[in-house]
C-alpha cells in the first residue's frame, strides 16, 4: 500500500510503512499518529473537502489504535465510498 | 521661569552585563578560532560557538582585541582559502577551541598559521586539549598553552600575563604553558563561575563559514530567528558515554533573572522569534523551567525555546510539561539514545526502553516537539540490540523521522569517557589513538556486514536523498508560504510532498527489509549485493521521481534569491 491517492477534489493521502499522511492542498501533509488530537488541524483546515472531513472526523478513535492495523481498512474503506481516487501518474 | 533639572534616567539593569565592544587601543589583538568539524554536511543545524564567545567577551573587558572566526564548514581549507577568511591577519595571539574529531584538523590549521606568524602565540582550549593536555603538550611542540576546563577566566589571566611581557611569570591556575623546553602546570583548581556575573558571549563572528540556523517551528511550519544562549554549565548525569561531564561534571544554572536580562538586551538589539539554549542540559530543575517558561511568555507570548533534556528528568517533570508545552516550548532534545535495556544499561542512562517510550508519549501528550538523539550502534551490539532498537522505533512511530541519523549514528569513543576505558579492557589489542575518535569495528560479525552496507547506502544513496529532501524542502515550502498567491499548481505541489514522504521512508525501509526480510541476516554478505536485495534499485527509482518533480516546481516557481532555506519535515 505504498502509493499516493488523490482524494476529491484536493486531498492526497500517501501510505509508508504503515503510517498515513495526508496532504490537503495548500497545506503541509499530516501524520496520522495514534494521537487522535492529530486529526483536528486537518478537519479544521480541508472544510472544502467536506467528504472526506466527515468521514475522518468520524474516524477519529479508530485512530488511536495502532497506525499501522488502521490503514488498510482506513483505505479501503475511503475507496469503496469513492471518496479516494487511486493516483494515475 | 525656574528650570527643571532632569534626572538622568539610570541605565537599564540589562545592559551590566553587556558583550564588550572590542577595545580601542588593545594589549594584544586575539583571533579565537572554532575548527573545521568533519560531521558537518547539509543537514547540520550549525550553531554559533558560544564558549569562544563567552571567551572573547572576557577577553575584551580586559583590554583585549578579540576577533571569533568559525570555520565549523571549512574541512579541507588550504592556504589561500585561510586568507579569504581573514586569518592569519596580524594577531597576537591565536586561541583554538579543540573537539577530538577535529583535533587533527585544528593542529593543520594551526601550523599554516604559525607558519606564516612565527612570532604569534598558540593556545588551546575546550575538551580534547583539557582531556589531552599532558598528550598535547608532549606529542605538539607548536602549541604554547593549553588553558583547561571553562576557559573564561584563565585565558584571560594568560593574556594578561602575555601582555605584561614575556613568558617568565608564574604558575597560572587551570593553565598549561611551554617554559625553556618544559610544560609549566599551574596547580589549583578555580573557583567555579558565576555565571549570572559573565559578560553576555560575543555573537558576531568576524568570519563563518556557514549561516546559523534558524529554527524550524513545527507546530506553525516557519522559520524562527534564533537567539543561541547557554543557561547552564554540566551535567547531573554520568552517561558513560559522555564527553561533556569528564570535562564539566558538576551542574550549574543560571538564575531566570540572568536569562531574562539576556533575552531582554538581545531583543532591544535585534529581534528574535526563538530562544536555543546550548547547554548539555537544560531540562533539571523544574521551577527553573516553569519560571523561565513563564517569564519569556510575560515578556513577549510569540518567542518559542527550545532545549536539551533526557527521559528521566522529562519524566521527573511530567506535571510541567502540559504547561511548559502551552506557554512557549518549541521542543526538546532529548536523550533517549537507545531503544535496548542493554545498551541503556551499558551508557548508564538511569533509563530503560519502557520509560524512554513513556516519555516520548507524554511529549506528545504535551504537544511539545522532539528532536532525538540516538546511538544505533556500538562496538559491542548484537543483532538483538538493533532489532530492538528498530522495534523501539517503530512503537513510538518515530518511522519516517527526519533527519534519519537515528539510523545510522554509532558510538563515539570520546578520550576520557568511562565507555572507553570499558572497551579497552575488554579490547586490549585494539589501538586507541588519543587525538582522534577511533573507528574500532564491531564485535558481532553480523552487526558488522549491516554497518558496512549502511555505510555503502550512505555514501551511495542518502548523501543524495539529503539534497533532495533539503531541496523539495524548500520548494515546497516556497510554494505554501502563507499569503504567497503562488502560481504554481496545487496537484503538483501535493505530488512533490508525496515523494518528499516516500524520500523520507526510504532508510526506514531498508531495516525493515533487513531485519524483517525472509531471508535472516548474515555475516560476511557483500554490501551491494545485500542492498540490491534490500530494494535499492527501488530507492533510486523515488530518487529520480524527486528529480523530475523538483525540474517542475522549480520552473513554475519565481526564481529569487530570497528564498526561505530548507525546512525539515
Amino acid at each position: 500500500m505504498n502509493q499516493a491517492y488523490t482524494v476529491h477534489p484536493e486531498l492526497v493521502v500517501e501510505t509508508q510503512q504503515g503510517v498515513v499522511y495526508l496532504i490537503p492542498a495548500g497545506l503541509s501533509p499530516i501524520r496520522l499518529n495514534r494521537s487522535a488530537s492529530l486529526l483536528w488541524p486537518f478537519v479544521e483546515s480541508t472544510r472544502s473537502a467536506a467528504d472526506a472531513a466527515g468521514l475522518l472526523a468520524r474516524k477519529e478513535e479508530a485512530t488511536v489504535e495502532r497506525a499501522g492495523a488502521l490503514v488498510t481498512p482506513f483505505i479501503t474503506e475511503l475507496l469503496e465510498r469513492g471518496v479516494l481516487v487511486a493516483d494515475r501518474r | 521661569m525656574p528650570s527643571i533639572e532632569l534626572t538622568p534616567a539610570p541605565e537599564p539593569v540589562f545592559r551590566r552585563y553587556a558583550t564588550p565592544e572590542n577595545p580601542p587601543q588593545p594589549r594584544l589583538r586575539v583571533a579565537l578560532i572554532n575548527p573545521p568539524d568533519p560531521a558537518t554536511d547539509i543537514d547540520t543545524r550549525v550553531k554559533p560557538p558560544l564558549g569562544l564567545g563567552y571567551v572573547a567577551a572576557m577577553a575584551r573587558i580586559r583590554g583585549y582585541h578579540a576577533d571569533i572566526f568559525d570555520l565549523v564548514g571549512d574541512l579541507g581549507i588550504h592556504r589561500s582559502g585561510l586568507a579569504a577568511t581573514g586569518l592569519p591577519g596580524d594577531y597576537d595571539v591565536y586561541g583554538f577551541g579543540t573537539y577530538t574529531e577535529s583535533f587533527e584538523e585544528t593542529v593543520r590549521i594551526l601550523r599554516m598559521i604559525r607558519a606564516e606568524r612565527p612570532e604569534s602565540r598558540f593556545l588551546l582550549g575546550g575538551y580534547h586539549a583539557t582531556i589531552a593536555s599532558q598528550q598535547v603538550m608532549a606529542d605538539h611542540p607548536e602549541v604554547d598553552a593549553i588553558v583547561l576546563n571553562e576557559g573564561e577566566y584563565a585565558c584571560a589571566d594568560l593574556l594578561d600575563a602575555w601582555a605584561s611581557g614575556g613568558s617568565d611569570f608564574g604558575p597560572l591556575p587551570g593553565v598549561l604553558v611551554r617554559r625553556s623546553g618544559q610544560v609549566v602546570i599551574g596547580q589549583g583548581g578555580r573557583e567555579q563561575l558565576d555565571q549570572d556575573r559573565l559578560p553576555y558571549p560575543v555573537l558576531d563572528v568576524r568570519y563563518g563559514s556557514m549561516p546559523y540556523a534558524d529554527h524550524v517551528d513545527m507546530r506553525r511550519r516557519r522559520l524562527r530567528r534564533v537567539l543561541p544562549v547557554v543557561s547552564s554549565r554540566g551535567c547531573p548525569k554520568r552517561c558513560t558515554f559522555c564527553a561533556i561531564i569528564v570535562m564539566s561534571p558538576k551542574w550549574r544554572a543560571r538564575s531566570v533573572e540572568s536569562l531574562m536580562r539576556e533575552i531582554r538586551y538581545r531583543y532591544a538589539i535585534e529581534p528574535f522569534d526563538h530562544v536555543a539554549f546550548l547547554d548539555a542540559n537544560f531540562f533539571v530543575d523544574t521551577r527553573r523551567t516553569v519560571a523561565f517558561s513563564e517569564a519569556l511568555f510575560e515578556f513577549n507570548p510569540d518567542i518559542t525555546w527550545s532545549g536539551t533534556a533526557t527521559a528521566d528528568h522529562i519524566d521527573r517533570h511530567r506535571s510541567v510539561l502540559g504547561r511548559i508545552g502551552e506557554l512557549n516550548c518549541g521542543y526538546l532534545e532529548v536523550g533517549i539514545e537507545s531503544g535496548n535495556d542493554r545498551s541503556l544499561g551499558r551508557f548508564n542512562k538511569w533509563t530503560t526502553a519502557e520509560l524512554n517510550a513513556r516519555v516520548l508519549q507524554l511529549l506528545s501528550a504535551a504537544r511539545i516537539p522532539i528532536g532525538l538523539d540516538f546511538i544505533m550502534f556500538e562496538p559491542v551490539s548484537t543483532m538483538q540490540d538493533i532489532e530492538e532498537n528498530f522495534r523501539f522505533i517503530c512503537d513510538n512511530e518515530l518511522v519516517g523521522y527526519w533527519p534519519p541519523s537515528l539510523l545510522f549514528s554509532s558510538l563515539k569513543l570520546y578520550p576520557g569517557t568511562p565507555i572507553r576505558a570499558t572497551y579497552a579492557e575488554a579490547h586490549p589489542g585494539v589501538d586507541l589513538p588519543m587525538h582522534r575518535i577511533p573507528r574500532v569495528g564491531y564485535d558481532d560479525s553480523v552487526v558488522a556486514t549491516f554497518v558496512r552496507a549502511l555505510d555503502v547506502y550512505w555514501t551511495r544513496m542518502q548523501a543524495t536523498t539529503n539534497r533532495l529532501v533539503q531541496d523539495l524542502q524548500r520548494l515546497t515550502s516556497d510554494a505554501l508560504a502563507p499569503g504567497d498567491d503562488t502560481v504554481c499548481d496545487r496537484r503538483l505541489v501535493q505530488q512533490a510532498l508525496a515523494v518528499l514522504i516516500r524520500l523520507q521512508h526510504l532508510p526506514y525501509r531498508i531495516f525493515e527489509q533487513y531485519l524483517g526480510g525472509g531471508r535472516p541476516p548474515f555475516a560476511g554478505e557483500e554490501p551491494l549485493a545485500l542492498l540490491s536485495r534490500l530494494g535499492f534499485d527501488g530507492h533510486l527509482e523515488v530518487q529520480e521521481r524527486a528529480r523530475q518533480l523538483l525540474a517542475e516546481l522549480a520552473g513554475q516557481l519565481p526564481t529569487d534569491n530570497d528564498r526561505l532555506p530548507a525546512v525539515p519535515g
